[in-house]
């Protein structure tokens, strides 16, 4: 019931993020401070993106990142720009950006997962999902 | 070009019959029989079109207490392609048929051939009338029924719904054809198949005033001119062509329209009643009815047609009208 | 009466067509529709495995079955009369002009009814998207090759 409740809130939340604040939320089991404060000054110079979630796993950053309403076509463009500079940043993971609503959500849940073992799994298999085209 | 009837043949029996949605009609408690099922429980529309047809014929045929070898000629159209429904009808009764297209005009111009052949003596009695289903009309003429499209407020709602009339010789206990006018094809340029009002109106115009110039009469001396179905725009013009013409007020109150009040102001209805069956089921119920009961004594019945094919307009063609129109008295 | 002075008697006595009414309740009831369908999209992303490039079929699948239902209900042609292009336009509208023909028709034989007739309203709007989905990648095709933009 509550996810059903959720469900029809999402386009209310959506317009209701596209404040000044922008939300960004980072996953890291070692607790990095320095990732955490890359990660904010990346997406903070991004003016294009109000709200993003990082996560840090295994050798992998996936970056779920949402863009303003208006500007969903310029998604492509986004994702493009923000992986350049997380590679520079972060050379030794395999970096994924997306701003799929999609991954968006899933990595926003696994936000409270503690087992590291399932969020490698979950990151997998989001990257997968990503690629496919139909 | 009119017609006078010498003998005066009579209007022996009438039935009509409606489907479903008719109930909604302000005309409702006039019709002989309302059939549940629209498509008259056959499996489709055009079938049961061509049973709402016997079925009226049924009912003509019970009330004079006759049988069909007892019937001369059987006079019928519709509006599907080819009329199937009345060349089906046909074979069923075993009449001797002429199919008629004069579209929703039909109503009266089967009358006025019937009216013609009984003062010929070639007929004794003759069935005529016209019928129209809204599902075959529909599909015929415009978009699938099922379809969502917008219809415009000067639209107009094909009626199912069957009138018949058994005619012959002269009854003085019965309403009687004095005279009738066939109308010529009236075109002033309508393009607009949702606007079938504005097309016919000009020759329900031609038609009334030749009738009434021939006949050297007035408006006055009409109980009821009833025009077929113009709806509700296609009546505010022709009244407005008759003011210009210098028609008082009040002698515009003896013009109504079958189309316009066949479903009341029901506004799901747009600017009201169309197809064939309006106005004969209208002419052959309420108006033989009142004519019977003695309230009125002389009326002019004028059934407009609009003469297109989907062919037709789609290539452009503007929609050629016809008006016929028939004197009917009560001794 | 001349026809030039019918047509104006006629003109003044045809109520004039509400272009702006039939506009605005075209743009909400269609948005409306749209809302409906965005909600079924993040229905999909959120229970099921589909991401937003991936999401559009089960959606559109989705909003033709309802269209379907509310076709075969005689539903959608009361929402037609009231809506206009906002019922029309959607992709509920195509599938409304797709089931409504294939109704009509399914007495004259699956095979020449509705096989032949299924495509009769909706035909041409597969013929003109087709053709001017070509004309576009043509024209970003160019602009591609000039070095304009990118894929």
């Amino acid at each position: 019931m509550k996810k059903m409740a959720f469900f029809f809130f999402v386009p209310l939340l959506l317009t209701g993020c596209s404040g000044n604040e922008k939300t960004i939320e980072v996953y890291d089991v070692l607790d990095d401070a320095q990732k955490r404060v890359e990660v904010r000054e990346v997406l903070d110079s991004n003016e294009d993106v109000y709200s993003g979630t990082a996560i840090f796993v295994d050798q992998q950053l996936l970056v779920a990142v949402q863009a303003k309403p208006w500007l969903d076509y310029k998604k492509e463009k986004i994702e493009k720009e923000l992986t350049k500079q997380f590679e520079e940043r972060f050379t030794e993971f395999d970096v994924l950006v997306s701003a799929d609503y999609k991954l968006f959500w899933e990595a926003n849940k696994l936000m409270e997962e503690k087992d590291q073992q399932k969020v490698n799994d979950k990151v997998k298999k989001l990257k997968e999902l990503e690629k496919e085209e139909t | 070009m009119v017609i006078e009837f010498k003998s005066k043949p009579s209007i022996l029996a009438n039935g009509a019959v409606a489907g479903p949605l008719e109930k909604k009609s302000v005309f409702y408690s006039y019709f002989d029989s309302i059939v549940e099922d629209e498509r008259w429980n056959e499996k489709t529309n055009e079938q049961g079109h061509s049973t709402m047809i016997l079925d009226a014929c049924d009912i003509v045929m019970k009330k004079a207490n006759i049988k069909n070898l007892d019937v001369d000629f059987f006079l019928s159209g519709d509006l599907v392609n080819q009329m199937t429904p009345s060349n089906f009808a046909a074979r069923e009764l075993a009449i001797s048929f002429i199919g008629l297209f004069s579209a929703c005009a039909t109503s009266v111009s089967s009358v006025i051939i019937a009216s013609l052949l009984t003062e010929l003596g070639a007929s004794q009695l003759a069935i005529a009338g016209a019928a129209s289903q809204h599902n075959a009309i529909e599909k015929q003429f415009r978009y699938p029924n099922y379809y969502g499209a917008k219809k415009p407020a000067t639209a107009q709602w094909t009626v199912t719904a069957a009138g018949y009339a058994l005619v012959g010789k002269h009854n003085p206990e019965y309403p009687s054809i004095v005279a009738a006018t066939v109308g010529k094809v009236v075109d002033y340029g309508d393009t607009n198949p949702f606007h079938m009002g504005g097309a016919m109106a000009p020759a329900a115009y031609d038609t009334i005033v030749a009738h009434l110039k021939k006949r050297n009469q007035k408006f006055q001396d009409y109980d009821l001119i009833m025009t077929g179905d113009l709806g509700k725009i296609g009546l505010k013009i022709l009244k407005a062509m008759f003011a210009q013409a210098g028609v008082t007020p009040e002698e515009l109150q003896l013009l109504r329209d079958a189309g316009a009040e066949f479903y009341g102001e029901d506004q799901a209805f747009q600017a009201g009643a169309s197809g064939a069956g309006c106005s004969a089921a209208v002419y052959f119920s309420y108006i033989i009815q009142q004519l019977k009961s003695g309230r009125f004594k002389r009326v002019l019945l004028c059934a407009t047609g609009a003469l297109l094919s989907p062919l037709s307009f789609q290539q452009g063609e503007s929609i050629p009208c016809t008006a016929h129109a028939i004197e009917l008295t009560m001794e | 009466m001349e026809q030039e002075q019918y047509k104006n008697l006629e003109q003044q006595i045809t109520p004039p067509t509400p272009y702006m009414k039939n506009a605005l309740i075209a743009f909400f009831v269609g948005g409306i529709i749209c809302t409906i369908g965005h909600a079924i999209t993040y229905f999909y992303i959120i229970f099921f495995d589909f991401t937003e490039k991936t999401v559009g079929n089960p959606t559109v699948s989705t909003m033709i079955f309802l269209s379907m239902l509310l076709t075969g209900f005689g539903l959608y042609k009361k929402l037609g009369q009231f809506a206009g292009a906002g019922s029309a336009v959607p992709v509920t509208g195509f599938g409304n002009a797709v089931i409504s023909a294939a109704i009509e028709h399914r007495t004259e034989g699956v095979v020449l009814g509705i096989g032949g007739n299924i495509f009769k309203l909706a035909g041409s709007v597969i013929l003109f998207g087709v053709a001017s989905a070509f004309f576009v990648a043509l024209i970003k095709l160019i602009l591609v090759t000039i070095g304009v933009v990118q894929w």
